[in-house]
């Protein structure tokens, strides 16, 4: 019986898709079976992270209303074939799917699937309530602002509500060298604020704009910082215990720099 | 360059970040607990009414808000008192 | 004028009137044309309207009737007639051909019987499904279904075909995942033995 997680986060564009595509395919990469969900119906791009875009002929919402099989809607990623797209529908909208049928959808790939992964749509509606009903387990991402990391908890307060306790968090897009000067909240800061486990920190990194314009997550490149720490977060959801990547590191590049070893 | 020899060398009293810490506490307080600013407004009003009975308070100088410790959520009030009211 | 058989409702995709089932064709008649005196000048060019019509069923006589109401309302073009049990339901009254004047974007979907043509770009991400040809007079980047009723012989073409996906009557191709550069000239798709086929025009 495989495992569903959902990505959330409130707050639009912290990194939620880039986030689903990375672990589903780090999860591949490990040799899972996943499926990755698109739940954001009416503005799907999971498909295009993933550079699937082209390959889509049915998706979620034909398979509730019974237009097509469900393995007729499953895309098979390039890079790795345990490796599937669920897409969102892009003419329609939230509500052309309900919780119950999400839960339903989910319990049969859990068949066939070692790990489930959606990407849930911004927002507190019926998007993210579709996005969280079949889930076992929730990621929440945020970035360092004070808005992020507000919704942030916003999510974690309905996550629970739902069910879903222990949720565990990503945070996105962090600048340590801003860390340092004191102009952006520091892990620490959010974590107590929050009082929940941290996953995962993944650097600012414009290499996430080159690899989405490619197509090709990040997490599949040796040569990225946020690859790596993708990589990193993705074999701790496996279980396997691996130190946060520290800000020491961050610290050292620093001090090269000043002494001009750079 | 100077910026980061600022960053290393002068801990300024309180760095962006503080504020930003400080700020999202104090929301997420009354997110927390669903109490709007409007309602404090309220309260704040009958409060002074009734200890204006009893005591000469100074009105402008209250100050009420949330606060949190750990896991509680306080109700903090300061209030200035003048002086007794002779009854 | 307060009937309300006559509702309308926007979506993504445009306008949608909503005629009620349970009133007169007379009532639905004389408010649909009231309702349009109201409107004035509300439409703009081209917006896309669908007909709901439930579970009423027009004879011919009164689909012109319909029809020849909303022909006279500036600004509107009507897509297709919807009722409960079919989506296709007989737009070919309107015409073989239908003219769309405007760029379609993602999530947009124009759906008509016959043949569509269209002024403007197909972006990414919208869709046009077309009983017979596809004619786009610009850059054609979306997915389109020409023949989607089996029309073997239909055809897609575009000043410039750049589409993620191409279907016609039950064959698919996609783009290659690495992009080709496409010549700048218009192009042509058809099928032949079961491949569809891109050729210059």
């Amino acid at each position: 019986m495989g495992k569903c997680i959902v990505i959330t986060s409130g707050k639009g564009g912290v990194g939620k898709t880039t986030t689903s595509a990375n672990l589903g395919t780090g999860l591949a990469k490990l040799g899972k079976r996943v499926v990755l969900i698109d739940a954001d119906i009416g503005l799907r791009n999971l498909d295009v992270v993933l550079g699937l875009e082209n390959r889509i002929v049915y998706d979620i919402v034909d398979v509730v209303e019974g237009n097509c099989r469900l393995e007729q809607a499953l895309i098979k990623d390039k890079r790795y074939s345990s490796l599937c797209l669920l897409p969102a529908a892009q003419t329609r909208d939230k509500t052309a799917v309900n919780p119950d049928q999400m839960k339903e959808l989910c319990e049969k790939l859990k068949k066939d699937f070692d790990y489930i992964v959606i990407d849930s749509p911004a927002g507190i509606e019926q998007g993210f309530k579709n996005a969280i009903a079949g889930a076992d387990r929730a990621l929440v991402v945020t970035t360092p602002e004070v808005s992020a990391v507000r919704d942030a908890d916003r999510i974690i307060g309905m996550l629970e509500a739902e069910g879903l306790y222990d949720p565990e968090l990503i945070i996105n897009r962090v600048r340590i060298d801003m860390m340092n000067r004191g102009d952006m909240m520091n892990i620490e800061d959010m974590i107590e604020i929050l009082a929940i486990k941290l996953l995962g920190v993944v650097p600012e990194d414009e290499k996430i704009v080159i690899s989405t314009n490619k197509g090709e997550p990040v997490v599949l490149s040796d040569s990225s910082q946020s690859g790596e720490a993708f990589w990193n977060i993705t074999r701790r959801l496996e279980g396997e215990e691996i130190p946060l990547i520290s800000l020491e590191e961050g610290m050292l590049d620093r001090f090269k720099r000043i002494v001009g070893l750079r | 360059m100077l910026e980061v020899m600022k960053g290393i060398f002068s801990k300024e009293d309180s760095t962006s970040k503080d504020l930003a810490k400080e700020r999202l506490r104090l929301v997420l307080v009354h997110d927390r607990i669903g109490v709007s600013p409007e309602l404090i407004d309220d309260m704040k009003e009958e409060l002074i009414e009734v200890i204006s009975k009893y005591l000469d308070i100074d009105e402008d100088g209250l100050e009420m808000d949330l606060d949190r410790n750990d896991n509680s959520v306080a109700l903090i009030a300061n209030i200035p008192v003048k002086s007794l009211n002779n009854r | 004028m307060q009937n309300n058989g006559v509702v309308f409702k926007g979506d993504l995709e445009g306008l949608i009137i909503i005629l009620h089932d349970e009133f007169d064709f007379s009532v639905i008649k004389d408010e649909l044309k009231s309702k349009f005196i109201q409107a004035g000048d509300f439409f703009d060019d081209d917006m896309i309207v669908r007909i709901k019509l439930g579970r009423r069923h027009l004879s011919l006589k009164e689909k012109k009737e319909l029809i020849k109401i909303f022909k006279n309302q500036n600004g509107i073009s009507v897509i297709e007639f919807i009722n409960n049990d079919n989506r296709f339901v007989d737009s070919k009254e309107e015409g073989d051909t239908l003219l769309i004047k405007r760029t379609v974007r993602s999530g947009q979907t124009i759906r008509f019987e016959g043949n569509i043509v269209i002024r403007g770009d197909v972006n990414p991400g919208a869709e046009i499904v077309a009983g017979g040809d596809i004619v786009i007079m610009g850059y054609f980047r979306g997915i389109g279904h020409a023949g989607a009723k089996g029309d073997v012989d239909a055809t897609i073409s575009a000043f410039r075909l750049e589409p993620a996906q191409l279907r016609i009557a039950n064959c698919i191709t996609r783009a290659p995942d690495i992009p080709v550069n496409s010549p700048d000239t218009p192009e042509i798709a058809f099928l032949k033995e079961k491949h569809i086929i891109i050729d210059h025009l």
